[in-house]
C-alpha cells in the first residue's frame, strides 16, 4: 500500500511533519515513492550520531568546551551537532522523532552536570534516535539506566534506606516516570480521555504510598562499574556517564513493595529483577499507549487529536499487527499515516494543527537556505533565551511546555490546548522574529542562512511568493496572504538589493501566521 | 489628559492587554501609542499607588531550613531528624520573633539581608502554608473523610493551586488574574497591562479581562530590522499579516499575540529609557535582574495610568532531589540579596509601603533526607517583605517537626496549618480588595478561619 499525494503542497505538509523542513528534492521523492514507502526508506536510512559528532566538533575547534583548556565537549560542541544532524542528516525521520522523544524523556543542561559532561548528554540523546523506531520498553529501560538520567532525576546513588541517618529512598525518579514517561497521573481510557469514578472524579493511576514503594525499586544504582559487589564504588566509583548504571546489590532495598496497579513485588529477588517487573508494568499499563500516542502525535502533527486519532495509534502501540506492544516504529507510521494527519478536510478545521516549534521553523529556514558558519560550528546561542527552546535545554522535566498548556484568551475559550504558547510571551514573540532576521541578514554567532539558491526568483514576484509559500508554509498561506506578500514585494524600494529582497521575502514569510502554525 | 485621547488609549489598550486581533491599526499606531505615552508620563500625580509582587519559587522550596528551631531541645530534635540536610547550630541566624510558641528560631545563614528586614520589622514570616480544599485535620487526612487537593506532590498541579487558590476545580485563573480584573477599575485608562509576568507565561496572573504582559528581565524586547524603507515596507507587511482576518484559532492568536507584544513593548521600552537604574545594587542573576526590573517598571505604573500593579518573578532550581544543602544556600542567598536589594530600591523611591513582596512555591520538602536531599512536602513557610508588612514576626504555627507527630502525613509533609487562600486574602485587602468583594477572588475563602492573618497593616 502507498499513499498517494496529488500535489507538491501535500507533500510539503506531510514532511513538516515528519522531517525538520522540506526540501525541494525530498517533496519530489516522497510524491514518487508515496508516504508509506518513505517511512520504510527513511526507517532504514544510517543512523546520525550526536555523540560521534559532538566529540568531532569538539575536535575540530574546543572553544568552548568544558574542563582544563576545553578539554572536553561543551553545549556548543554538542548544540552544533544537533544543528547540523538536523539539517543535513538523511535520517530525517529518525531524528524529528528523536526530536520529540527528548521532549518526553526530558533531561536538560540547566543541570550543571549534565552541562559539565556533554558528551554524556549528547549519548544520552543517541539512545532515544536509537531507540525512536524500537520498541518502547526498551527504550524506557535504556532511559532508566542512562547514568545521564540518572543524575537528573537522582536516582543515580540513590541508596535504601539508612536507619543510622534516617534517610530513605529518593522519590524523585519513582514519580516522574510514571508522571512524566508512562502512564500520568489519571487513569485513561483507550482513547486517552479520563476515566472517571461515579462522583464523575478522574480516578489518580497511583498515590504516595506507591510512590514511595516505587522508590524502593530504583535504589542501587550508580555508575558503571566492573564491580558492584564493592560497595566502595557506590558513591565512589569512576564516573561514566556512557554506559548504563550498574546495580550495586548492597544498597538495593530487597524487602517486598507494592506497586503501581497494586503488583505485588517478591522480596529478596534483586534489584534487576525489581526493576524489569516495575518497567513490565508501566509498559503493560493500560495508559501507557494512549499516554504516548498523545504525546507523540502532539509533537508532530496536531496539539489537540481527536480521541478517535488517540485510539487508532494506541491501537497500534498495543499491537503492531504482527502482535507485538510497544513497537514505536509502527506507533510513528500510524501517527503520520492516519486520516487525521492526512486529510485536507481535517486540516481545514478552525482548531487543528499547532504552533510550530521555533527550533522547527529555524530548521525549516537552514534546509532551504543552508547555514554558513564563519568557524565552522553551527552553535545558535541563547535560544533558550530567545526562542524559548534549545535543544535538551528545557527549565525543568516538565519540558518546554506542557501537553495540556491553554492558553488564555481565544484559545482558552474554544477548549482549545495550545502547548508550544507556553513559550510565546510578549517577549519571545520580537525575540524569535529577531533571530530569525538575524541570521538572514546578520551572521550571529558566524552563521548565516545563505538565500543564494532562492536568489534566481529574486526578480519573479510571484514565482519567489509561491516557491517561498511552498517551502517556508507547505502551501498553506491563504490567498489574502499571498497579496499582502505580493505587495510586500512591490512595496520593497527599487534599489534594494535582490538579494536582500529576497531576504526580506523570507523572513515575512517565516513571519507569517499560517507559517507559524502547522496544519 | 483630554477625554478624546482618553478613550482612544482605554480602547487600544484593552485592545493589546486581551491580545485581541487588529488591536491597533497600520505603521501610523505606533506613533499615537507614543503620544499617548507621552501625554502618561506627564500624569504622575496618583496617590493611593501600590504594587504586589508574587516571588514564585519554582520546584518546592525546602522551608524546613528557612526557618530552623534554635532553642537547644528543638534544634536536637531538627538535626537528628534531618541528619545529611541539618544546618549547623552556631551558622544560624537568631531572630527574636514579637510573638512566641515558645520554641525560637534562627533563619538560614544564607538569609542575612531577610534577618535585617525582619528586625526592621519589614519582613516577616508565614508559618506552615499550603493548599488546601477545607481546613484539615490529620485524623481527617488519614481518614480521607475531607478533599484533598488534587496530585499533591505533583510540581505542575501545585504549581497551579498555589496561583489559581482552587485546588479542588480544574484551572481557569490564578487569583493575582481574579484580583486585577476587579481591581483594574482602580487604574485610570491604563496603557498597560497592570499584571506583568517577568518570566514568562504563569497561571497566577491569569485573569478573564486582563492579561499578563511579558517583560524581559534585562529590557524590553524591540523588534529590529524596521528602519530604513526596506524595514518600514516589512513592518507594514507584518502588520498586515498579523492583522489579516483567519478562521485558523492558531493562527489569529499568535497574530493578535506578537501585534499586541510589538506595540506594547514600543511604547514601554521608550518610557523605561526616562527610569534610571536603581543606584541600589541588585545581585546578578536571574532573580536579581527580574526585581531590579520591577523596581524599575513600578516608576511606570503611575503614569501609565495604573494605581495598582501585580508582578510575577520566579526563580527556579530548587527542587533539589540531590546536592541540596550546598544548592539551597547558594538560591536562599539570590533570594535574600533580591529581596533586600528590592526593598532598598523601593525606600529609595519612597515606595516602601506601597509595595509588597511575597514568596510562594510548588509545596515544601520532606524533612527526613533522601541522602543527600529531600522530596516533595506539602506546607511550607513563605517570607513576606514591605514597608506595609507587620514584620519582625512569625504568622500562623510552626508544624510539630517530628515525623510520625501531629501535622505529619509521614516522612515529615506537613498538613498546612495556613491555607494559601488566608495567606491571599491577607495580601488581596491589602491590595483593595474588599472584604465583601473577596470571595469572587478567593472562591473558598469562606471555608477557612480568618480573611486576615494580620500581618499586614
Amino acid at each position: 500500500m502507498s499513499l498517494a499525494l496529488s500535489s507538491d503542497g501535500e507533500a510539503a505538509r506531510f514532511l513538516m511533519q515528519a522531517t525538520f523542513g522540506p526540501r525541494s528534492s525530498d517533496i519530489a521523492e516522497v510524491r514518487a515513492r508515496g508516504i508509506e514507502a518513505w517511512i520504510t526508506a527513511q526507517m532504514a536510512k544510517p543512523i546520525s550520531n550526536h555523540q560521534a559528532l559532538t566529540i568531532e566538533e569538539h575536535a575540530n575547534d574546543p572553544t568552548g568546551g568544558r574542563g582544563n583548556d576545553n578539554a572536553r565537549a561543551g553545549t556548543v560542541h554538542r548544540d552544533s551537532a544537533w544543528w547540523k544532524i538536523a539539517i543535513n542528516g538523511e535520517d530525517q525521520l529518525r531524528q524529528r522523532v528523536a526530536f520529540a522523544l527528548s521532549q518526553i524523556f526530558v533531561v536538560s543542561v540547566e543541570n550543571a552536570v549534565l552541562n559539565n559532561w556533554q558528551e554524556g548528554t549528547a549519548n544520552y540523546y543517541d539512545l532515544l534516535v536509537q531507540g525512536a523506531f524500537g520498541n518502547y520498553r526498551d527504550l524506557l529501560e535504556n532511559v532508566t539506566l542512562s547514568p545521564i538520567m540518572g543524575i537528573y532525576l537522582s536516582h543515580l546513588r540513590n541508596a535504601k534506606a539508612d536507619p543510622e541517618t534516617g534517610s530513605v529512598p529518593d522519590e524523585n525518579y519513582a514519580r516522574e516516570v510514571m508522571q512524566l514517561f508512562s502512564i500520568g497521573l489519571n487513569q485513561l481510557q483507550p482513547d486517552g480521555t479520563l476515566k472517571l469514578n461515579p462522583s464523575g472524579l478522574p480516578i489518580a493511576t497511583y498515590d504516595n504510598t506507591t510512590i514511595q514503594e516505587m522508590a524502593k525499586i530504583f535504589t542501587g544504582w550508580s555508575f558503571r562499574v566492573n564491580n558492584p559487589n564493592n560497595p566502595n564504588f557506590f558513591r565512589r566509583g569512576g564516573a561514566n556517564y556512557i554506559d548504563p548504571m550498574s546495580l550495586f546489590p548492597d544498597f538495593h532495598d530487597t524487602g517486598p513493595k507494592t506497586i503501581v496497579g497494586g503488583i505485588a513485588v517478591p522480596a529478596g529477588q534483586g534489584g534487576e529483577a525489581d526493576l524489569r517487573v516495575t518497567l513490565d508494568a508501566l509498559f503493560e499499563h493500560p495508559n501507557t499507549g494512549p499516554f504516548i500516542a498523545r504525546r507523540l502525535i502532539q509533537r508532530l502533527v496536531t496539539s489537540n487529536p481527536s480521541p478517535n486519532y488517540v485510539y487508532r495509534v494506541a491501537q497500534k502501540f498495543a499491537d503492531n499487527g504482527s502482535g507485538v506492544r510497544g513497537d514505536l516504529g509502527a506507533v510513528v507510521r500510524a501517527i503520520l499515516t492516519d486520516f487525521e494527519a492526512r486529510s485536507p478536510e481535517v486540516a481545514a478545521i478552525t482548531g487543528f494543527g499547532k504552533l510550530r516549534e521555533p527550533l522547527l521553523r529555524m530548521t525549516n529556514l537552514f534546509r532551504i537556505a543552508p547555514a554558513t558558519s564563519e568557524d565552522g560550528r553551527l552553535d545558535l546561542r541563547n535560544l533558550d533565551r530567545d526562542f524559548g527552546q534549545q535543544p535538551l535545554n528545557s527549565p525543568s522535566v516538565f519540558n518546554f511546555w506542557e501537553p495540556d498548556y491553554v492558553r488564555p484568551g481565544p484559545l482558552a475559550a474554544a477548549g482549545l490546548f495550545a502547548p508550544e504558547f507556553q513559550v510565546l510571551t510578549d517577549t519571545t514573540a520580537i525575540t524569535a522574529a529577531n533571530v530569525i532576521y538575524a541570521h538572514l541578514f546578520f551572521t550571529p554567532s558566524g552563521i548565516r542562512a545563505d538565500v543564494t539558491a532562492l536568489s534566481a526568483l529574486a526578480g519573479q514576484r510571484d514565482a519567489l511568493v509561491a516557491h517561498l509559500n511552498l517551502m517556508l508554509a507547505a502551501n498553506s498561506l491563504s490567498p489574502a496572504s499571498i497579496a499582502q506578500l505580493a505587495a510586500a514585494y512591490d512595496a520593497l524600494p527599487s534599489g534594494l538589493s535582490p538579494i536582500d529582497r529576497v531576504r526580506s521575502m523570507v523572513y515575512l514569510t517565516m513571519m507569517a501566521p499560517e507559517a507559524v502554525v502547522q496544519r | 489628559m483630554s477625554d478624546a485621547i482618553s478613550d482612544y488609549s482605554r480602547r487600544k489598550f484593552i485592545g493589546a492587554c486581551c491580545a485581541a486581533v487588529g488591536s491597533t491599526g497600520l505603521l501610523s499606531a505606533l506613533s499615537q501609542l507614543r503620544l499617548v505615552g507621552a501625554v502618561a508620563g506627564a500624569n504622575s500625580d496618583v496617590t493611593d499607588y501600590k504594587a504586589l509582587v508574587c516571588l514564585f519559587l519554582a520546584g518546592g522550596n525546602d522551608a524546613n531550613n528557612l526557618l530552623v528551631p534554635n532553642d537547644s531541645a528543638g534544634y536536637a530534635a531538627y538535626a537528628a531528624a534531618r541528619t545529611t540536610l541539618a544546618l549547623p547550630y552556631a551558622s544560624l541566624l537568631g531572630i527574636s520573633p514579637l510573638t512566641s510558641d515558645g520554641r525560637s528560631f534562627g533563619l538560614h545563614p544564607s538569609l542575612s539581608g531577610l534577618q535585617e528586614l525582619f528586625v526592621a520589622k519589614k519582613a516577616a514570616l508565614l508559618a506552615n502554608v499550603g493548599t488546601l480544599v477545607q481546613p484539615t485535620t490529620q485524623a481527617e487526612y488519614q481518614a480521607s473523610s475531607v478533599p484533598l487537593p488534587p496530585q499533591l506532590f505533583s510540581h505542575n498541579d501545585q504549581q497551579v493551586q498555589w496561583q489559581s487558590s482552587v485546588p479542588d476545580r480544574p484551572f481557569t485563573s490564578g487569583w493575582g488574574g481574579r484580583m486585577a480584573d476587579l481591581i483594574n477599575a482602580f487604574n485610570e485608562n491604563p496603557r498597560l497591562s497592570m499584571s506583568i509576568s517577568m518570566d514568562g507565561q504563569n497561571s497566577f496572573q491569569v485573569g478573564k479581562s486582563v492579561a499578563q504582559f511579558s517583560v524581559n528581565r534585562t529590557g524590553v524586547a524591540g523588534l529590529t530590522g524596521t528602519a530604513g524603507a526596506a524595514g518600514e515596507a516589512r513592518m507594514g507587511a507584518l502588520r498586515s499579516l498579523f492583522e489579516q482576518d483567519s478562521d485558523g484559532l492558531f493562527e489569529t492568536a499568535f497574530g493578535g499575540i506578537t501585534t499586541s507584544a510589538i506595540d506594547t513593548s514600543a511604547l514601554l521600552a521608550e518610557a523605561l529609557e526616562g527610569v534610571p537604574e536603581p543606584t541600589v545594587v541588585f545581585p546578578a542573576g536571574r532573580l536579581g535582574d527580574q526585581l531590579k526590573m520591577i523596581s524599575r517598571l513600578i516608576q511606570l505604573g503611575p503614569g501609565f495610568g495604573l494605581k495598582r500593579q501585580v508582578f510575577f518573578a520566579r526563580l527556579g532550581g530548587w527542587d533539589l532531589h540531590d546536592n541540596q544543602v550546598t544548592a539551597h544556600a547558594t538560591l536562599l542567598d539570590e533570594v535574600s540579596q533580591g529581596m533586600k536589594a528590592f526593598y532598598d530600591a523601593t525606600a529609595v523611591l519612597g515606595l516602601a509601603d506601597k509595595v509588597t513582596t511575597f514568596t510562594a512555591s510548588d509545596f515544601g520538602r520532606t524533612f527526613n533526607t533522601n541522602g543527600d536531599g529531600s522530596d516533595h512536602g506539602w506546607g511550607s513557610h513563605h517570607l513576606v517583605v514591605g514597608g506595609a508588612v507587620k514584620g519582625g514576626d512569625i504568622y500562623g504555627q510552626v508544624p510539630v517537626l517530628e515525623i510520625g507527630g501531629p501535622n505529619d502525613t509521614g516522612r515529615g509533609r506537613w498538613i498546612p496549618t495556613t491555607s494559601v487562600d488566608e495567606y491571599a486574602a491577607t495580601l488581596a485587602c491589602w491590595f483593595g480588595v474588599s472584604p465583601s468583594d473577596l470571595p469572587l477572588v478567593l472562591p473558598n475563602i469562606g471555608r477557612f478561619a480568618t480573611t486576615d492573618l494580620g500581618f499586614m497593616s
